[in-house]
């Protein structure tokens, strides 16, 4: 036989107009407070509560515009599937493509849904979550020398600015298959190896990425949390995030 | 596959609640956007591989959930904020007058539920989650939920509490 306090403290679980009715503990619970009176009312004030404290956790706010952009930035993979649920239509698309193909209208670039927009945002999205640093090293030649190693964008060249940051070390990281180059530095001085990074760095093969910027003339957009430059030069693809502004930025340049 | 699990419907219906669930975790608006993105990439990756329409539910909440303890565990970027004393055994406290709450003081009372506990709390209040979809979502046993929910749901009480005994909630 449960006590008023047993009851009390399994009611504290209890949500009205949920399927927590049906749990044994608190059916027995409420059939507790039914012959209570201290409790029923307890329990009264237990409901009208926990009404509006689920109330006021689905008003959390949502940012405008977020639905847009997952649905934007939708992955590749996603649309593949929805292809694959029409095998024939597929099957059409596939013959139509390979006849493009074999008339070379079709090149071996990459999709548009591979395009730099989303290159972009998710590359910062990686530096802004966490990542494994795969080697930590202040030495600009050692990361350089870690990179040709490991076959990632090699003979890639810093601008005048960001010859002077401070390494802290480098990773790489996967954009469809391609190895991506993430060089890291810490904007707020010198630091142990490893130490942490608020300035990033990266580098890929540019035919990688469709709709890259044309040339070495910097685009800067803010992402996410970061302000960032993008430019081609030499056949690869930079992009470099930090926070602050527009002007925060053009100095590693 | 289920036109219902179609990526778009998917976004519709669950975008929001998931937004929630990771703001209170991140407590961060661009964390949390970043974590509900990471879910739908993942889900766009490996969705396909879910048969039973009736757990999308449980599994996006699940992978936000892994995505949340991944980067914590890489990065340790999200604040991790520790009621004092929290460990102890909560007594439960008497009901607060409901009509002095607003959502900015319960979203900040919830971001200082110890993380363990806020977790399955949010998950309780937002999408009326069962105990065993908590249990499943968060991969713990059902008993753990529990354990978890209650002491959640009293440190949440005990906050808002002190916070209106402080004069911090509008009435």
């Amino acid at each position: 036989m449960m006590t008023r306090e047993e009851a009390q403290r399994t009611l504290l679980l209890y949500r009205p107009g949920t399927s927590d009715a049906e749990e044994p503990d608190i059916a027995e619970a409420l059939n507790f407070a039914k012959q209570d009176a201290e409790l029923s009312r307890w329990l009264e004030q237990h409901c009208a509560q926990q009404s509006i404290l689920r109330e006021k956790i689905r008003q959390i706010p949502v940012p405008v515009g977020l639905k847009e952009q997952i649905i934007s930035e939708r992955p590749k993979l996603a649309r593949e599937r929805v292809t694959q649920r029409v095998i024939a239509m597929a099957l059409a698309v596939v013959a139509v493509l390979f006849v493009c193909w074999r008339a070379g209208l079709i090149g071996n670039g990459p999709s548009a849904d591979e395009n730099f927009a989303v290159y972009r945002t998710r590359m910062i999205s990686a530096a802004l979550r966490g990542y494994a640093m795969d080697f930590e090293s202040s030495d600009p030649a050692k990361i350089r020398e870690y990179l040709v190693k490991e076959k990632v964008a090699k003979n890639y060249e810093l601008p005048n600015g960001l010859q002077k940051a401070v390494a802290t070390g480098c990773a790489v990281e996967d954009w469809d298959g391609t190895k991506v180059a993430l060089l890291c530095f810490s904007d707020s001085g010198p630091q142990s190896a490893g130490g942490k990074s608020d300035l990033w760095l990266f580098v890929v093969d540019r035919n990688a990425v469709k709709e890259a910027p044309a040339n070495d003339t910097p685009q800067f957009a803010k992402v996410n949390k970061l302000i960032t430059a993008s430019w081609s030069h030499g056949g690869k693809l930079y992009l470099l995030g930090s926070f602050g502004d527009e002007q925060a930025i053009r100095r590693w340049f | 596959m289920d036109a219902s699990l179609d990526f778009e419907n998917l976004v519709a219906e669950y975008y929001q609640p998931l937004y929630r669930f990771a703001f209170s975790l991140a407590r961060d608006e661009a964390d949390a956007c970043d974590l509900v993105q990471q879910t739908y990439y993942i889900w766009a990756a490996k969705g396909h591989q879910l048969r039973d329409a009736s757990r999308v539910k449980t599994w996006l909440f699940t992978t936000l959930y892994r995505e949340f303890l991944e980067s914590k565990r890489r990065g340790s970027r999200f604040q991790h904020v520790e009621l004092e004393a929290a460990s102890e055994e909560l007594p439960a406290a008497p009901p607060l007058p409901a009509n002095r709450l607003d959502t900015a003081h319960v979203v900040e009372a919830l971001g200082q539920v110890d993380e363990t506990y806020r977790a399955p709390v949010t998950l309780f209040y937002l999408q009326d989650c069962s105990y065993n979809e908590i249990a499943e979502i968060l991969e713990v046993p059902l008993g753990t939920v529990k354990s978890r929910l209650s002491r959640g749901l009293a440190q949440l009480q005990q906050l808002l509490s002190r916070d209106i005994a402080a004069g911090g909630a509008p009435s």
